[in-house]
């Protein structure tokens, strides 16, 4: 593990496990996090970003199983790597972990606070659990963090139900609570998809100046290449259990090599294809289901540089196109470019 | 908070007097009345009364005035003096037998209701947190037979186990030489050797309702966001159940509470005349056989006014429980 580097994946398989039959969920993820840096996870609906992004707190659903791999963390002001995968099941040591070092936010703010304790309860759970700080002052830093991220009135904020707040101001709280233990990562999981456009925007700016002012680094889920090109530093794209293809942003965008890759940014509506009248393309077929999956790369049956007797054979390996980025295609597109992400992020 | 206390309490009293009427109307429905009991009780025995006897007893009784009058009469006795009047099958003032039983039926009923949740709490909890386990399925088996299986087979099933394996008479609720003396602490000491019987004769059906109940509910909440959110705040897996679940699926146990009472209170009847307790049950089932008006009316009337500031009290506690109940009223 490089210095610089935080939390690494290392060949993640998850499975599920129903009626003695197991199916593969995830299929040999990696990925590496910079300290301070956003990574991007992609991809489309069920391909297995919630899955691999829970496992990192260990707290994936009892019917889904981490079979093997690693997931490397290097805890602030350590010099020892942990590996997660290795710590036991809800023991103390995965239970420093969550919330205190790493953090995270989830996609649905309406019911990620329990309906029956207050909003102050809840966020300053984490502070009275981790920091072991009296009642009192564990209300202050609370109020504090819920004033940082712009609730307006945060000491009455903190006596409020839910049932008070909006959804925008819900998911504040919520990222008030993950940050008020000034974790070293925070996973996002779709912190935006359920909120209203402008709600979104604003949230999106919280976190770019929290960001900014904390310093963590931050594992951003999200199925909406407006945002990866707003927010992230490196991105990876998943299609069904496995990551396609992974690189920074700006060459991801600019030199989109996988066909899924090509095909997702194509069917992001953009200032210049409205000009030119270019039509939108929608990607070809859906994704098979989970119990019947394609052999070799999983794109196969959608893919249009599809290699008959090649593409179903095998699975291709993850190949470095350059010092960083990566695909895994055996018929990767030419250079071509399709957007850059500036102009995505519009 | 206080508005909706009010608003409540107001609730409870007029839901009380139709109640009220809705009990003296019952206990006048069946033909006849208590004269005619009187008449073919003596009958029975062998003293037969003559028609003058018995229109001189209705007049005595006021049994030929008009019903609202007679219910007029009843309920502003009660109201305003206490007065439940007399009950001529016992010869003696409603509210003295009544007393003398009440405690009983009293204690037993919140001592069931006590036993139900100490043991349903825990264990819905456990097997919820436990499910599919072997304990999980083993506790629902024994919680179906327990909902399936009747209380007065029940109760003649211990009645039976007792005295052949104990060798002791379940039946009652005292022992035969603790029957008529003072209070003493071995007499309490009696009492609570007798107590159990009933209380899970009463109590066994309403157990497993809860456990059933309780189970569901938490694993209800299990599976909830929140919950996966408070997880990954680093709450260990106990904290986070009693904080969490259990917190939210007490909300169906506790609004049931006054339901439950009047449930236990129905039941008793049956439960006291098989099993011979001293309670009101027995003399519930007496007085509506002799139409004896005043005792039975008296006692549908406290039964009903139990459930009811069951479900008050079961309200308010709701209310506390829940900060959005108070919201939306
Ligand atoms: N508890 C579970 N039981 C069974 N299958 C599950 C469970 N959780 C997830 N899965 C399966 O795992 C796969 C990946 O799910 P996951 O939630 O990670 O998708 P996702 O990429 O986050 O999608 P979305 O964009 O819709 O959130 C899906 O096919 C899903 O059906
Ligand atoms: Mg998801």
């Amino acid at each position: 593990m490089n210095d610089d580097t935080i939390l690494e994946v290392k060949d993640l398989h998850i499975k599920l496990k129903s009626d003695g039959v197991e199916f593969p969920i995830v299929e040999g993820v990696s990925f590496e996090l910079k300290a301070g840096k956003v990574l991007a996870l992609v991809g489309e609906s069920g391909c297995g970003k919630s899955v691999t992004s829970a496992s990192i707190l260990r707290l994936l659903p009892r019917e889904l199983d981490i079979t093997s791999g690693q997931i490397q963390f290097r805890p602030p002001g350590s010099d020892k790597v942990v590996n997660i995968v290795d710590l036991p099941k809800e023991g103390k040591g995965i239970r420093h972990v969550r919330g205190n070092q790493i953090a995270m936010i989830f996609q649905e703010p309406m019911s990620s606070f329990s309906p029956l304790h207050t909003i102050g309860n809840q966020v300053s759970e984490v502070v009275r659990l981790h920091l072991k700080v009296s009642k009192k002052e564990a209300r202050a830093r609370t109020v504090k963090m819920l004033d940082k991220v712009g609730i307006s009135d945060p000491d009455r904020a903190f006596d409020q139900y839910p049932y008070e707040f909006s959804g925008g101001m819900r998911q504040r709280a919520m990222i008030a609570k993950a940050l008020s233990c000034n974790p070293s990562v925070l996973i996002a999981d779709e912190p935006t998809t359920a909120l209203d456009v402008t709600i979104q925007a604003q949230v999106l700016d919280l976190m770019r100046e929290l960001r900014r002012e904390m310093g963590m680094a931050i594992v951003f889920i999200t199925h909406d290449l407006g945002v990866v090109a707003q927010i992230a530093d490196d991105v990876a794209i998943m299609y069904m259990g496995r990551i396609v293809e992974q690189g920074p942003v700006r060459e991801i965008f600019a030199n989109p090599r996988h066909p899924y890759t090509v095909n997702l940014l194509r069917a992001v509506p953009r200032l210049g294809n409205l000009r030119d009248r270019q039509k939108l393309t929608p990607i070809q077929g859906s994704v098979p289901s989970l119990f019947d999956r394609p052999t070799g790369c999983t794109f196969h049956p959608r893919c249009s540089a599809y290699i008959k007797g090649t593409c179903e054979a095998s699975v291709p390996p993850m190949v470095n196109i350059s010092e960083h980025h990566s695909v895994r295609c055996f018929s990767p597109e030419a250079t071509a470019p399709v957007a850059t992400a500036s102009e995505v992020a519009t | 908070m206080l508005r909706i206390l009010l608003k409540r309490f107001g609730f409870m009293v007029l839901t009380l007097a139709a109640v009220s009427v809705v009990a003296f109307v019952l206990i006048q429905l069946p033909p006849g009345d208590f004269a005619d009991a009187y008449a073919n009780k003596k009958q029975a025995t062998g003293g037969p009364i003559s028609l003058e006897e018995m229109v001189e007893l209705r007049e005595r009784l006021g049994l030929n005035r008009p019903w609202s009058v007679q219910y007029f009469d009843w309920i502003s006795k009660i109201v305003l003096h206490g007065d439940f009047g007399y009950s001529w099958g016992w010869k003696r003032p409603v509210a003295d037998v009544i007393a003398e039983r009440m405690p009983f039926t009293l204690i037993l009923a919140f001592s069931t209701l006590f036993f139900m949740y100490a043991i349903a709490i825990p264990i819905g909890i456990y097997s919820a947190v436990r499910q599919y386990s072997i304990s999980d399925y083993v506790v629902s088996v024994v919680g179906y037979i327990g909902l399936a299986t009747p209380n007065f087979l029940l109760a003649l099933i211990l009645m039976y186990l007792g005295q052949k394996y104990f060798g002791q008479s379940v039946g009652g609720l005292f022992s035969p030489e603790f029957q008529d003396v003072d209070w003493s602490w071995a007499r309490a000491k009696d009492l609570i050797g007798h107590l159990w019987v009933p209380i899970i004769v009463l109590g066994t059906s309403g157990t497993a309702y809860l456990i059933r109940t309780l189970r569901a509910s938490v694993l209800d909440e299990l599976n909830k966001m929140y919950v996966v959110a408070a997880r990954a705040g680093g709450l260990s897996p106990t904290q986070l159940l009693l904080k969490y679940p259990v917190r939210i699926a007490l909300n169906p146990i506790v609004a049931t509470l006054g339901w439950r009472i009047s449930a236990i209170i129905s039941g008793a009847p049956i439960v006291g005349v098989v099993m011979s307790l001293p309670d009101t049950g027995p003399l519930f089932l007496q007085a509506l056989l002799d139409q004896d008006m005043a005792l039975a009316g008296a006692m549908v009337l406290i039964f009903a006014a139990l459930t009811i500031v069951g479900t008050f009290i079961s309200d308010i506690l709701l209310v506390m429980l829940d900060p959005r109940i108070s919201l939306e009223s």
